[in-house]
């Protein structure tokens, strides 16, 4: 078989756990073909299975390991990796937990996920070089449409219902105590960003979602700015100050 | 009996160095233990923030050595070339004293399947992974070396014993040979094949690194296979088949690897102190 055909049937195998395509290329003696490919098959789902508990700790304790261990199995089977960088795994993981119906009754699980995954993304994000207060000083605010700015890569927006904040951190001891914390829904934003070596992670109003949500999609300054004006005068100074203390903005001219 | 100097795929201290995974990253920063060198899984610093910055201090204080799990120098599509740029560019970087990755592959049809999937060992393979470590190195721009696998299964096309592909693989890319003493002693035990034999037949390679690991045996009905699950203490048989392997090569740089079920910081130097003794005993005698 060329190899190109044997990897394609080793791929089908592995996703599907049908061996026949791939058996007939295996010596069989002591073992037949597929006992010795059960081998890699559980190589594969066990360590994606160890990466996603690596990256979503908190969902894992919230699920039980039981469960975890088989959404974990089946989400491995329908959205294999596509990239060798196991901390960027996992991006559809929150949108398949939520949509699982033994999680129905729990929709916090989800936005938990969500907010695990930022943390992830926002721990390894690259460097990159940020919009600063000196290279916006002295800029008339006509000029701000000219500033093209983009979300920096260790920043997260995430949309949430959940009291997420308050349950990951009573996550964080051994014995979560749950009974203080408000679990009635309420729609709200949390970033979550890396600006130095440092993961911070807090509530941040409608004027500063929007304006950050116009920069994560591509917009200039000036557009973003603009999401904000509707939330009232104030807002804008206070949202910029925001962008500019945490290192939020980068240049998109940079890699 | 061979005894060439260090290859020139190897800058790494000949000496006994361990792995280093995100458990001990704090440990190891803060403790500065006397390891000289210290290796890491390519894939896990591809990113920023804190990981990659800990790296960077730690070349400070150890040599170096990227090991990539995750290039799939086997796969028949080719390399991944979006990976391959942040690999050369964590390479300019750290400036490593190795660089290696496995006679493997995990990457097909835009899956990436986290396991070092086997390779039949024919003319069709051979140029495949041959092609894909020379744009490997080019894109390094130094030699690499490759592991010897552990393997559990055989392909019926295969045509070539693994010791002459490896050596063919060698020959044609000038790249080195990580030697992975336990993937020898896993994989001889699994297909029924003479350990020592094997050694003598890779022996003349340019090995410019040792792996030592634990494995376990898995049971499956009334027979069993050995696992290399770098999961527990480098067993006997393996440490025997190192002592054979030093005095076929001479002392070589070798790596403690510990992965699953993760000790104490302390167990893996220990490991790596009994490593040390062969190396300096293999010295002495090589003397």
């Amino acid at each position: 078989m060329i190899l190109a055909r044997l990897q394609a049937a080793y791929r089908d195998y592995l996703l599907s756990g049908n061996s026949a395509a791939v058996a007939p290329a295996i010596v069989a003696d002591a073992f037949d073909a597929s006992e010795r490919l059960g081998i890699h098959r559980n190589n594969f789902l066990i360590s994606l299975r160890a990466a996603l508990k690596a990256n979503f700790p908190v969902t894992l304790r919230l699920v039980g390991n039981g469960f975890f261990e088989q959404a974990a199995y089946r989400f491995a089977l329908a959205h294999p990796p596509q990239r060798p960088c196991l901390f960027e795994y996992g991006a559809a993981f929150p949108d398949y937990l939520q949509a699982l119906p033994e999680l129905a009754a729990v929709p916090y699980v989800a936005d938990v996920a969500r907010f695990e995954f930022a943390r992830v993304a926002a721990c390894h994000a690259p460097a990159e070089e940020y919009v600063s207060a000196d290279s916006l000083a002295g800029l008339e605010p006509e000029r701000l449409d000219a500033v093209p700015v983009r979300l920096a890569r260790h920043a997260r927006v995430v949309a949430v219902t959940a009291p997420v904040l308050e349950l990951w951190k009573a996550h964080r001891k051994p014995e979560a105590d749950l009974t203080a914390i408000d679990m009635a829904p309420r729609s709200h934003a949390l970033l979550v960003c890396r600006p130095e070596h440092s993961l911070l992670a807090r509530e941040i109003d409608t004027a500063a979602a929007l304006f950050l949500a116009a920069a994560g999609a591509g917009s200039s300054l000036g557009l973003a700015a603009a999401q904000c004006h509707a939330q009232g005068d104030a807002a804008l100074g206070r949202v910029i100050r925001l962008a500019l203390e945490l290192r939020l903005l980068a240049n998109p001219g940079t890699p | 009996m061979h005894r060439a100097a260090l290859p020139s795929c190897s800058h790494l201290p000949v000496a006994a160095g361990i792995g280093l995974r995100a458990p001990h990253h704090d440990q190891v920063a803060a403790q500065q233990p006397a390891v000289p060198w210290l290796e890491v899984h390519t894939e896990n610093f591809l990113g920023g923030g804190a990981t990659l910055a800990l790296l960077e201090s730690l070349r400070d204080r150890h040599a170096i050595s990227l090991h990539g799990v995750g290039l799939s120098l086997g796969s028949a599509e080719g390399l991944d070339e979006d990976h391959l740029a942040r690999v050369a560019a964590l390479v300019r970087r750290i400036e490593p004293a190795a660089i290696s990755d496995h006679v493997s592959w995990s990457v097909t049809g835009g899956v990436y399947f986290n396991d070092l999937l086997p390779l039949p060992y024919d003319e069709e393979s051979l140029a495949v992974i041959a092609r894909n470590v020379m744009r490997f190195q080019e894109a390094v721009g130094r030699p690499v070396m490759v592991e010897n696998p552990s393997t559990y299964l055989r392909h019926v096309q295969s045509d070539r014993a693994e010791p002459q592909f490896l050596a063919e693989l060698c020959g044609r890319c000038g790249c080195g040979l990580l030697l992975d003493v336990n993937n020898v002693f896993v994989s001889a035990e699994n297909h029924g094949y003479d350990a020592h034999a094997y050694l003598a037949a890779i022996a003349g390679l340019p090995i410019g690194e040792i792996h030592l690991s634990g494995h376990h045996l898995r049971r499956i009905g009334d027979r069993a296979i050995r696992i290399d699950d770098h999961g527990s203490p480098v067993s006997d048989p393996v440490w025997a088949l190192y002592e054979r392997t030093l005095a076929l090569i001479g002392p070589r740089p070798t790596l403690i690897e510990w992965d699953s079920a993760l000790p104490p910081l302390q167990t893996l130097l220990a490991e790596a102190a009994k490593a040390r003794t062969r190396i300096e005993a293999a010295a002495r005698s090589a003397a």
